[in-house]
């Protein structure tokens, strides 16, 4: 199996697609000319042509509203966020057009489009270009939600995302792109809302989606030299949640810490808690706990910045405390 | 100003108390000095006095609610003042066990009600475990998580008999797992409705005495010298005391008191207390006596004792142990005393040894007078007899010691005359 | 009136389309006063000419989108007024099965892509059925419907850019009502006469009375040609008036304008004027008109008794065409 970084592995997946199917088209800010902002789309517009591969000026209301209208039409689009963060301008369309123009019309649309590109926070960019919105796609029926951590999850979830009938966001990582991993030669595709576990443990169940699996991973690695077995979920979808991966892991540990990015206040680790109690009450020797960036808006400076966000030791901190140790 | 009461620290080992009732109610308006709850420590009931006036605008721990020393009970504040700041707050200083406030605070104190309070930092409170609020105070319920709950349900336990480990005394699931465990052997005859033992949650008090001897009897090297003492004389000493004054009761103890203080200024090495890793010798005495309480006991204490009449004794110690038994004592009349008599002859007791109350270096247990053969010059006659039987820390105290001691209360206890000299 | 360049046919169509809404609208209004519709119901009475001649100039295969007041413009995509009237009264019969009601009403098999109800939203999305024309090589147009409310929206800018830059065959149409719910464009609009906006992205633009069907008809045709021979978008903007308040819970008239205003635009009545042209050259007979009203009369009341008589939608339905 080769090892590639984790923007290859999304630009594979892209290509083939875009190969397989004729009506899938990228379309977003610097993503042919300039092979894009975090060059994901690198050689695709010289394989498929500006036809294909296609610029926009920064208009992201308006060019998310032409793909999900191409959508109508029979188009597969997927559309590039730069970052997530602009997604905000485009969020009347997502919301109001994309996830519900099926439900309004009776069925008689589907909307198979891809608004993807990295989200969640990067290095020193303060409020506005580092930020965590996973929670507000999550809380919109008619979306899909998707984030994978590792370049093989990246492209088999990609792949499948595009090859979907209807809306997903697809919340990829700037500070990931550059991650290696293996990916296999042959085409292979992971299915929506279904999660995988990243290490087996049965003393406690971590939850972390995205860059926060690796968050977990390391604290699962220092727990276990306390001979404590961490058992490590990734969701990969959040939206549908794969709840029932979860719940068999807690009726197994008894006790969870979800690891998330965004904000705490109503945010995807809140919802997560909220069904695990729902489902698996009697199982649980400890409060819920969550690990989740601080409910402040990301400062600039490098040491406020790390403060703000979960940590290895935030969550080593958040396993002992429900074991009780 | 809005201002939090606080649960005092009652006593010098008070850890929790329990609000035992509120004297006012939420509104009711509060003069500064007035009484406002009882208050239970482990110890005694104290009545809790309010420092600022204004009005009871918030009881935060109910009548029966525990809550550590230094958490907040009730808010006082103007009628219209704005406490939601408060109620969210925790209390400053909880731990701190200076009784001076830092400055920041009486700087705080001081700034005039009419200053804008300025809004509240919101508060990030991302992660869940950042703080411990998870440690709820003031509730009484049994804390259990849901998959404790679910195995004591399953195999039929009572969460009551379970000890919690977990935070702030949750019961999680390996205590329901060491609770079986234990059990599995004690198992009583199943199938006699009502032979089931009665089970009793401790009090603050029995909490208090769990500890203590615990720690007494685990960490003390105890060792014990027992005498016997002619009490003939001082039975008739009594008697002519009792006689000379129709309104004076002298008991026993208030005699062995004062031969106690008597003995213990001869033998000074005896009059000490072993802490830190010092010996302390005081130069007062101060001598406390069991008082056998409902559920326990309590040691009003009889302060330079050397120096006061039999009278006076008698007086003190009289309305003290009547205080002792409605648990009206006040910490500084039970705590630190430099010697402790346990006297359990009115039980008809021969002799027994007693628990070092730490950080005192010894404690005298009394047996009852007993009317025995004795011999008397070669003859046998009829005589009274008590056996008292010290026991001493021995980091402190070496046997020697301990046999001058009792040698020097013994001649004292011989001769009562030398007790009124 | 404009010069008829169009058959008889065409123009009978366009006279019947016109009162069939008209008919269609009254009888919505009296259905909503017996609470048989309800939420926000935005009538169509007396712009008719803009959607009927905006319909009479396109060719199967097109496709028409517009706001929430969309009663008229799915009527004359050619959607039968049945399961639209089903639609108002939420019952499973409805062009969306209940989901959408007045403001969302869809026919995407006759090429009616849907009321929209975020005031310029659905502009980027008729800009993108233009894109995928272009992409799939296909010759049809887009016609894109929305008030003059609308032209102030980011979304209505972007799109027109979009639609210039990449040269996509559509009409963008201003259904320019006077009144964006109370506000009369002069205190919304720096500039008042809007087709200018398309001067910001050199596009081509027409302005037309919008009470005359023929007039609306003649500047769509051309748009249309436009479009679908240069693949070049046009804005126009079509000058019409509401007789009717901004829905059905607003008035006709009250302080943002007086009856003498409303009596007076009710002279301009397209239908009315139409009619008289009709007479005139004698294309319609005052027989021909009766039989026409009586027709029209009985096919709305159908539309009431079929939508009456229709289920309301099964509970369980709710939890369909969330996703494909």
């Amino acid at each position: 199996m080769a090892e590639i970084t984790f923007r290859e592995a999304l630009n594979q997946a892209m290509a083939e697609e875009m190969q397989r199917d004729e009506n899938v088209y990228l379309m977003g800010e610097e993503v042919g000319y300039y092979n894009g902002a975090y060059k994901v789309s690198q050689g695709l517009m010289e394989k498929f042509g500006a036809s294909r591969v296609i610029d926009t000026p920064i208009a992201e209301l308006g060019f998310a509203g032409v793909g999900i209208g191409s959508a109508m039409v029979g188009l597969r689009p997927i559309i590039e966020m730069m970052t997530f963060n602009f997604s905000i301008l485009a969020l009347d369309q997502i919301i109001n057009n994309a996830a519900k123009l099926r439900y309004m019309s009776g069925g008689q649309f589907k909307i198979p489009i891809v608004f993807r590109g990295p989200g969640g926070s990067a290095h020193m960019l303060a409020a506005q270009h580092s930020q965590c919105l996973d929670p507000w796609f999550c809380n919109v029926p008619g979306l899909i939600v998707m984030t994978p951590s590792t370049p093989y999850d990246g492209k088999g979830m990609l792949k499948t995302a595009i090859r979907d009938d209807n809306p997903v966001i697809f919340i990829e990582s700037e500070s990931m792109y550059g991650f290696k991993g293996e990916v296999p030669e042959e085409e292979y595709l992971i299915p929506i809302g279904v999660g995988d576990i990243k290490r087996g443990g049965s003393d406690i169940t971590l939850v972390a989606w995205n860059k926060m699996v690796h968050v977990a991973m390391e604290a699962a690695a220092i727990l276990e030299k306390e001979d404590i077995e961490a058992e490590v979920i990734d969701p990969r979808t959040l939206k549908p949640l794969d709840e029932q991966m979860i719940v068999t892991s807690v009726e197994k540990t008894n006790r969870c810490v979800v690891i998330e990015e965004g904000w705490p206040y109503a945010g995807v680790g809140a919802e997560i808690a909220a069904r695990i109690s729902a489902l698996a009450f009697d199982s649980l020797d400890a409060p819920i706990l969550r690990v989740s960036s601080e409910d402040l808006p990301m400062p600039y400076a490098h040491n406020l910045e790390k403060e703000v966000l979960p940590s290895v030791d935030k969550v080593v901190r958040a396993a002992k405390k429900v074991l009780y140790i | 100003m809005a201002i939090q009461v606080t649960m005092p620290k009652l006593s010098d080992t008070m850890e929790m108390g329990l609000i035992s009732k509120w004297l006012k109610k939420e509104g009711d308006a509060i003069d500064a000095g007035e009484v406002i709850a009882e208050a239970e420590s482990d110890k005694s009931t104290m009545e809790l006095e309010a420092f600022d006036s204004g009005i009871l605008r918030k009881i935060l721990v109910p009548d029966g609610g525990k809550v550590a020393v230094g958490g907040v009970i009730a808010i006082i504040a103007a009628a219209d003042e704005d406490i939601s700041e408060l109620l969210q707050q925790k209390p400053k200083n909880q731990t701190a066990k200076s009784t001076e406030p830092p400055p920041s605070q009486t700087e705080e104190k001081s700034k005039p009600s009419a200053v804008p309070v300025p809004a509240p930092e919101p508060a990030p409170r991302s992660s869940d475990f950042a703080d411990d609020e998870l440690l709820t105070t003031g509730s009484v319920r049994i804390k259990a998580s849901p998959l404790a709950r679910k195995m004591a349900q399953d195999e039929k336990l009572d969460l009551h008999k379970i000890n919690g480990t977990g935070t702030g005394g949750r019961i999680i699931r390996r205590d329901i797992l060491s609770y079986q465990e234990k059990s599995a052997g004690t198992e009583s005859p199943a199938g006699q409705p009502g032979a089931e033992p009665q089970e009793i949650r401790l009090n603050t008090m029995r909490e208090t005495i769990t500890k203590r001897m615990v720690l007494s009897k685990t960490t003390i090297p105890h060792f014990y010298v027992t005498m016997e003492f002619d009490m003939d004389p001082l039975i008739e000493f009594r008697k002519m005391l009792n006689a000379s004054q129709v309104a004076l009761r002298v008991s026993y103890n208030d005699l062995l008191i004062k031969a106690c203080a008597l003995a213990l200024k001869s033998q000074p090495a005896v009059n000490a207390s072993f802490a830190n890793n010092m010996i302390i010798r005081h130069r007062r005495i101060d001598i406390g006596v069991a008082v056998a309480v409902e559920d326990g006991l309590i040691t009003p204490v009889v302060r330079n004792a050397d120096g006061k009449s039999i009278g006076q004794i008698n007086g003190e110690m009289r309305e003290m142990a009547e205080r002792a038994k409605e648990r009206k004592l006040t910490p500084t009349e039970y705590t630190n005393a430099t010697f402790t008599i346990s006297n359990l002859g009115m039980y008809d007791v021969d002799s027994f040894t007693a628990i070092i109350n730490p950080p005192e270096a010894a404690i005298l247990a009394v047996g009852g007078i007993k009317t025995v053969p004795v011999v008397v010059d070669g003859q046998i006659k009829v005589g009274n007899r008590m056996k008292v039987t010290l026991a001493c820390d021995h980091r402190a105290i070496d046997g020697a010691t301990a046999a001058l001691f009792l040698r020097e209360l013994k001649k004292l206890i011989e001769n009562p005359f030398t007790l009124v000299l | 009136m404009a010069k008829a360049k169009l058959d008889k046919e065409k123009l009978l169509w366009m006279y019947r389309m016109m009162l069939l809404i008209r008919r269609f609208e009254e009888r919505t209004a009296q259905m909503y006063g017996m609470q048989k519709i309800g939420g926000f119901c935005h009538l169509y009475i007396g712009q008719e000419a803009v959607g009927v001649g905006t319909v009479a100039a396109m060719k199967k295969g097109d496709y028409l989108i517009s706001a929430y007041r969309d009663h008229g413009h799915i009527l004359a995509m050619g959607t039968d007024p049945k399961p639209v009237m089903a639609e108002l009264f939420g019952k499973a019969t409805g062009v969306s099965k209940g989901k959408g009601g007045s403001m969302h009403l869809f026919d995407n098999e006759k090429g009616y892509m849907g009321g929209h109800g975020i005031v310029g939203g659905q502009i980027p999305l008729a800009t993108g059925m233009a894109f995928a024309i272009r992409y799939k090589k296909s010759n049809q147009v887009v016609v894109c419907s929305f008030g003059e409310g609308a032209v102030h929206q980011g979304a209505f800018h972007e799109s027109l850019n979009l639609a210039k830059l990449w040269n996509l065959p559509v009409v963008y149409l201003i259904e320019n009502n006077r009144y964006g719910m109370g506000t009369p464009l002069e205190r919304a609009s720096a500039v008042w006469d809007l087709s200018q906006k398309a001067c910001s992205y050199d596009m081509a633009r027409a302005t037309v009375d919008g009470m005359d069907v023929l007039q609306v008809n003649e500047a769509m045709k051309e748009a249309i040609e436009r479009a679908r021979q240069e693949n070049q978008p046009t804005l126009i903007e079509a000058r019409t008036y509401r007789f009717r308040g901004h829905s059905m819970s607003d008035p006709v008239h009250s302080h943002y304008r007086t009856k003498e205003e409303v009596e007076e635009q009710k002279e301009r009545d397209p239908i009315s004027s139409f009619q008289a042209y009709l007479l005139d050259k004698k294309i319609l007979t005052k027989k021909m008109a009766d039989t026409i009203e009586d027709e029209i009369k009985k096919e709305v009341m159908d539309a009431v008794k079929f939508a009456e008589e229709s289920p309301l939608p099964s509970l369980e339905s709710r939890f369909s065409d969330v996703y494909a």
